[in-house]
Formats: C-alpha cells, structure tokens, sequence
C-alpha cells in the first residue's frame, strides 16, 4: 500500500532583489521580485514499511521537501498525499501519523527529564496517562532510556539526546517517521547504535523511515532504496544495493610484492597507477573498459606478487560522482 | 475537553519544576521583598508628610494595591514575547507546525507553567506578611472575592493576547525588543507599579480606565472603595479587550503562519 | 595590555559596524530605549513635583539620577555587553573559543558583543545630565568630578555583573539566577533617591551596590560629601579587584557543554 504519494511537487521561493547602490527607501519600492525554484516537479511513491533515503548535496531541496511532506509549508504546485491525506488541509489529522525528528532542532524541554517532555507530548497527541505510561515504558526498553530518563535533558550526551529525541517523537506511534539528518556530530559508538534503533523500528514496529543524511553509511545500512535529488530534481531512485551495482565502475588494487618492485610496466587501457614504489603499488580499474579477470592476468604475468586486494568503491565515492555529474 | 487536559498537564509539568528550582523561587521571593519594602518605606514617609491620607485613600490601601502589581509581576506572563521571539529566531517555531495543538496555545501554557508556583507561594506568604503588618484592609469582601479572581484572570488573559502580538511581530521584523520596551512600560506605569493609581494625575488615570494596557492590571485597582461601584463596568471593558485582541492576534498570527508555510521562514 | 586594549577596539569596532548592517533595526533599537527610559523620568519627576523634597531629594535630582546611571550603564552595555553573555555561552559551548584565544580571555568575551539599545541609553544619560547640569549650574569642578563619578559607575556594573555572571560557571542552570541578580541591582537603582534610609541604604551601597550607581554620586555632587566620595571609591576599587579575581577563579569550574541546539 502506497503511503506517501506525490506528483508534480513543485516550491518556488519569492524574494526581493536589492539594488546595493541604492538606498532603503528605493529598494523598498523598487525591489525586483525574484524567483527560485527549490524543488521542481518531482513524482514518487513510498510503500508502507518501506525505509527511504532521500538525499542530495547541500541546497538540493531535501529540507523543503521534507516541510512540505510533514505540513510545515505549503506547496507551490502538485499534490502530496500521506496516507490518504494532504498535508496542509488535514495537517491535524495527519500529525497523528507522522513524528519528525531534525538533527539540528530539539523538540525536548531543556530544562527537564525525558519523561516530562514525554508526557507533555503524549498529552498533545490525546493519549491517556495510562497509555503514555505504558508507550514510556516500551520506548524505554527499545531505546534503552532507563539509565537517564529522569535527568534533566540539558545534561545528557549527545548520542543520548538523539535517542530520547527520537523516542519522544515515538511516543503516538506514527506510521511514518521524518528523520533529517538525525546522527549528525554523533560518535561512531553513537551512530551505530542509533542506525540499530532505526532498522529496529522499521522491522519490529512497522514505521516507514524517511531519512536524509550526507552520511552514506546510514543510508547503506538502514535504507533499502535511495533516492538523489539535485537543483530540485530527482536525478535517481533505485534500491541501495541496485546503486552500487550500476555506480559501481571503479575498483582499487593494492599489491604488495615478494621483495620489491624494480620496474613499473605500462597498463592496460581502463587502468591507471594511483601510487606506485618500491613496496606497493595501487591501481585504479574502470570495470566498463576492461573486467577484473583480464586485469589480474595482466597484473601476475608482469609483476613479482605476494598479495593482492581488491576494493569496491564506497558508496560514498560512488554519491560523490553522482553528485558531480549531475 | 482534550484541549483542557492538554493544557492543564502542560501547566504542572512547568509548575513542578519550576517548585523544584529553588534558586528561582528564591530570586523572585527577594526580588519581591526588596522591592515592597523599598516602596513601602517610600509612601510610608510620604503618607506621613501628607498627613496620613493622600487623594482621599489611605496608606494602607495604597499599599495593598501595589502589593497586588507585585505579585502579579512574580507570575510574568510578560515574558512570551520573548518565548515566542527565541523560537522565531531559532527556528524552533517549525517544529510545532505540525502537531495537533496550535503553537501559540503551547506557549501560553508553557508561560503560565513557567509563573504559576512562584506566584502562588509568593501571593499567599506575601498575603500573610501583609496582614500581620498593616491590618486586614478594609473590603467588601462579598464583591472583591469574586471580582477580584475574575478581572485577574481576565486581565493576565489580556496581556497573554497583548505580548503574543509583540512577539510575533518578530517574524516579521528583527529585533521586536524595542516594541516589547514601550507596551511594557505602559503596562507597567498604567498598573501603578511605582506610582499607586490613587496618585495618578488625571490625563494617567483616565489613560489607565480606558486603555488595554492599564485593563491588564486592574486587580490592582480592586483595593479601592471606587472599584465597588464599577467593577462590572471594568471586566466589561476587559471583555472588550479581549475581544479586540483576539482578533488582531488571529490576523497578525495567520499572516505569520502563511509566511513561514509560503516562504520558509 | 596595549596589545589586548587594541584588539577591544578592533572587536568593538567590528560589532558597530554589524549592528549598522541592519539600518532600521539599529535606529529603533537606539530610538526604543529612548522612550523606554523616557518613561521611568516622567513618572519619577510626577512623583517628585507632587510630593516636594524628600530626604534632601529636589524633583530635578532624579535627571542627575539617570543621566548618570544612564550614561554609565549605557558605556557598559554598549561597548562590554559580551559580559552578560556569559552564561549563554556557557551553556552553549561557545565559551571554548575564548579559552582558546591567546590574548586576555575577559577582554575578548567582554567585547564580544555590543547592544545597540545601549547607545540608546548612553545618549539618553547624556541629555539627562545636561539638563540636570543647567537646572543645578554646576561648575566646571563640579562636571569633572561628574565625569570621574561616571567612571566609578562604569566600574561597578561592569564588575557586579561580572560577578553575578561568573555565578553560572557553578550552576547547571545559571542563566536565571544570573539575571535575577542582576535585575535586583539594576532595578533598585533606578528608585527616587529619597527612598533609601537606614538599613536599606546600608545593603544598597555594601551588599547589593545599586545606589552607588546614580544615588550617591548625585548626593556627592550636590553636597560635595568627602565621606561619600572615599566611600564610592574604595567600594569600586574593592569590587574591580574582587570581580576579575572572582572571574578567574570560577573559569576553572568550566567544563565544556556540547553544542546543540535547543529551541525551548
């Protein structure tokens, strides 16, 4: 079933450009409106249960598509429906199904334990104290609270501080969640077990992930599709590891030799040196122009091996040269 | 209903923590006694110049209405401009958007959470101190119990209206500092705060009959044998008020909502 | 100490200049505070005109009252606001880049930040004290010794809040308590001089210093009191040396907090 459902989604920015020269009073009248297109007529679907990557470089549309999705702003063009419902004309209704969590904005009152913040929450959302009593106590176990729930927020870690964030926006249980960049300035402890929480909640509870990041690693390991969008466009949406295959053109070879190398040989079209000296050498293989079999051939007939490694490229080289492509 | 419940859990869980930040309550409670005993200190002498009455109220009166500005201060509902202003700026104001209570009801709650406990235990300590120091004042009580409680209410719904429309002016300019300066100056001077009211010159005292500022303080006038005959009068005007402003804020509110949603902020 | 005196300069400079970015904002701000103030003399002056002399207060004192509390509050804010700051920054993190500073860490956070609706308060102090200064013909004497009294003042605000500030290094919350103090010295030395006696003039010149603010220099300057004279100059001398001693002291308590942004 298609839980999110958009067509044709379009948002202009307005603004005024000034003339420097001129003064205050001039610009004031003067001013020529301008238009920027932050998000220009995008179509896709998510399925419920799905778990979507939605990523671009800075300033590509991400956030804007992110507020017009939870309601926060009006579209300019096209339709949104999230579970039936379009964001700003049902935004009550739909705030029952959604939780938004922004990496870079606390929801938590500062100055006050989780459990507090929880209650308030569960208030707004219409639930009885014994359902959020009981919502606090199944967040607690999955997100592990219990060592800090009753301190006050302002002194918890960071890592800590996602993890109540995130439960906090929990606690009504949405269908669906917005996660905007949530593991940023984390540790790698942090985001590890902050990336566990999110395949856990997609696979146990059955919330559907919406997640930008600019780190490939979350999206590698918690989403099963990716979707890029650039300029405000979407540039590709395919399932994460279908991106790697079809991205994928380049692989690294490091070799280490018996002794050490003397002489460096010419390559092969499709393959250059990276570094070469006397105790290693890497090259770089573009898979299009020539395969991997042909190429170690090349490699143990013209050179003295021990060992050799071979690397796929990330997907973080791999967004990187999307990014720049497009 | 619901919306009831929300604001009432709202309420306590601010109220509570306010009564478990003791250093706060103690600020608010020196504040509070330095500055009635300065004042009170102030008028004693005068009254005593004058020869004990001045335009016809006496001191003890007169100090009982200043004793309520006071208290009423300790609940400072003033401070959600400056709520709403450090959400505008930091952003914050997005995040509630999209929840199912409208943004500006949050904050009220959070605003009167935030004095509640401190006013209470203030009021009633004050209250105490009060009477054992000057004498139960002379009260129609069957009239200034109730009206009392109702144009208190009334009047901190008022200034809830009132600073709300100055803190959301800050979506639109940068700095609405300078506009929270002047209302809160009228507010201040029309409520007699260093000026008791029976003092006032007339161009003042009509100023503070009929203007929304000096409606937000007229507990403080409750004191007085005058308010017996023109207390329903009074929350009449204070209804007014409220109406009135109530609809500018909708306006003000709705025109600072469709910026956000149609410009981002 | 010249080299951090030119880097103050150099910072408050720099903060001027962002705050005229904003045109508008920066002329409302200044004109804001005016009125603001403008305010607090009228009722005062009322007040005076209505009850006559009280405690050796004429009606005209409360001009000398402001123009100089103004003035001195005004050269604080102005150009040190960066020290109310203080237990923002701390609780922000941002404190950490002032510890790394090479040069003297209080100067730098001190000048890191100007109010505009200082400048307010400076030019209203201004016109408050020429006023004041024409109704009293005060001589040329009389106007240096106002000066060097302005400059006492200047001192003491910028050490009592440096102190009431300081207090945030050993709180988790100490923004609060940090205004709260700093509104109870503030705002009882905005009160009609005449109003302090006995025991209350006792704790507004020694605990809380609000009345050598404005209170006792026009007291000096109207009745050339040496005793007082001795008195607000050692007080200021005492508290410039125990605030900056207070400061250092209680940066050791500073440990840092991660930054994030909390919208509450």
């Amino acid at each position: 079933m298609k839980l999110i459902d958009i067509k044709g989604l379009t948002k202009d920015y307005k603004y005024i450009e000034k003339d420097e020269n001129k003064g205050f009073i001039y610009n004031l009248f003067n001013g020529k409106e301008k238009i920027k297109r932050a998000v220009d007529n995008i179509t896709f679907s998510v399925d419920e249960g799905e778990a979507i990557a939605f990523i671009g470089p800075n300033g590509a549309g991400k956030s804007t598509t992110i507020k017009m999705l939870s309601g926060i702003i009006y579209p300019t063009k096209g339709s949104i429906k999230i579970n039936g419902l379009t964001p700003i004309k049902d935004r009550e209704k739909l705030s029952y199904q959604i939780g938004c969590v922004f990496g870079q904005r606390s929801q938590l009152l500062p100055n006050l334990p989780l459990t507090e913040s929880m209650y308030m929450f569960g208030a707004m959302y219409n639930m009885n104290k014994k359902d959020i009593k009981k919502r606090i106590k199944e967040l607690s176990e999955l997100f592990d609270l219990n060592e800090f729930i009753n301190q006050p927020v302002r002194k918890l870690s960071l890592g800590q501080r996602m993890r109540a964030e995130i439960a906090l926006s929990l606690i009504h249980r949405p269908k669906l969640i917005f996660l905007d960049e949530p593991t940023i300035g984390l540790d790698v402890v942090a985001k590890k077990k902050l990336r566990d929480l999110f395949i856990k909640i997609n696979k146990e509870e059955k919330i559907t992930i919406f997640l930008t990041s600019h780190d490939t690693e979350d999206i590698q390991s918690i989403c099963d599709r990716c979707i890029i969008i650039n300029h405000g466009k979407i540039v590709i949406d395919e399932p994460t590891n279908r991106l790697m295959k079809d991205y994928v053109k380049n692989k690294t070879i490091t070799i280490t030799p018996n002794s050490s190398f003397i002489e460096f040989p010419n390559l092969l079209k499709g393959m250059k040196y990276i570094s070469k000296d006397k105790d290693q050498i890497i090259i770089e293989v573009n898979t299009d122009i020539i395969n991997t079999q042909e190429v170690l051939q090349f490699l143990t007939k013209k050179l003295d091996i021990d060992d050799i490694i071979i690397d796929n490229e990330s997907l973080e080289s791999v967004i990187r040269g999307i990014y720049e492509k497009i | 209903m619901k919306k009831f419940k929300f604001s009432i859990e709202v309420i306590k869980i601010f109220m509570h923590n306010q009564i478990q930040d003791k250093s706060n309550l103690l600020l608010d409670m020196f504040n509070m006694f330095s500055r009635c005993f300065i004042v009170f200190l102030l008028y004693a002498y005068i009254f005593k110049l004058k020869g004990g009455v001045v335009n016809g109220v006496d001191y003890k009166t007169t100090m009982y209405s200043m004793f309520i500005y006071f208290c009423i201060m300790i609940l400072n509902i003033r401070r959600i401009d400056q709520l709403i202003m450090n959400d505008v700026k930091s952003g914050s104001v997005e995040l509630y958007m999209n929840k199912p209570v409208s943004y500006l009801f949050i904050t009220f709650y959070k605003t009167i959470g935030k004095g509640l406990s401190s006013f209470l235990i203030i009021s009633i300590i004050g209250t105490i101190l009060m009477i054992t120091c000057l004498g139960v004042p002379n009260l129609n009580l069957s009239i200034f119990i109730p009206s009392f409680i109702i144009t208190l209410i009334l009047g901190q719904i008022l200034g809830l209206i009132i600073y709300s429309i100055v803190g959301i002016a800050s979506f639109f300019i940068v700095d609405n500092r300078p506009i929270h300066w002047i209302v809160d100056k009228f507010v201040m001077i029309l409520g007699g705060s260093y000026l008791p009211i029976s003092m006032f010159p007339p161009l003042m005292k009509k100023l503070a009959y009929i203007s929304p500022f000096g409606a937000i303080n007229f507990a403080t006038s409750t004191v007085y044998d005058s308010w017996n005959y023109e207390f329903i009068k009074r929350i009449g005007l204070q209804i007014i008020w409220i109406l009135v402003f109530v609809f500018i804020l909708n306006i003000i509110y709705k025109k600072a909502k469709e910026k956000t949603m149609i410009n981002g902020g | 100490m010249i080299k951090n005196l030119k880097l103050a300069f150099l910072n408050i400079h720099m903060n001027i200049k962002n705050a005229k970015e904003l045109k508008i904002s920066f002329i409302i701000s200044i004109l804001g505070m005016i009125l603001n103030n403008i305010s607090f003399l009228i009722l005062w002056y009322y007040f005076g005109k209505s009850v006559g002399i009280i405690n050796g207060w004429e009606p005209t004192d409360i001009f000398g009252l402001y123009g100089i509390s103004g003035a001195s509050y005004g050269i604080i804010m102005a150009f040190f606001a960066g020290i109310i700051q203080i237990p923002t920054y701390i609780s922000s993190g941002i404190f950490d880049k002032y510890l790394t500073s090479p040069k003297s860490i209080l100067m730098k956070v001190s000048t890191s930040k100007v109010s505009t609706s200082a400048i307010g308060d400076l030019i209203y102090g201004i016109i408050c004290f020429t006023i004041f200064a024409i109704i009293q013909k005060l001589s040329i004497f009389k106007i240096l010794l106002s000066l060097y009294l302005v400059i006492l003042s200047s001192i003491i605000f910028y050490s009592f809040f440096l102190v009431a500030m300081s207090i945030s290094f050993y709180l988790m919350d100490g923004e609060n308590v940090s205004s709260g103090l700093t509104n109870i010295f503030v705002s009882n030395s905005l009160y009609h001089g005449g109003a302090f006696t006995g025991i209350l003039r006792f704790v507004f010149i020694f605990i809380i210093p609000s009345l050598l603010l404005g209170t006792i220099p026009v007291e000096i300057i109207k009745t050339l009191s040496l005793s007082k004279f001795i008195i607000i100059t050692i007080c200021t001398i005492i508290w410039l040396y125990f605030s900056i001693k207070f400061f250092y002291k209680s940066l050791k308590k500073y440990n840092s907090n991660s930054l994030f942004g909390f919208g509450n």
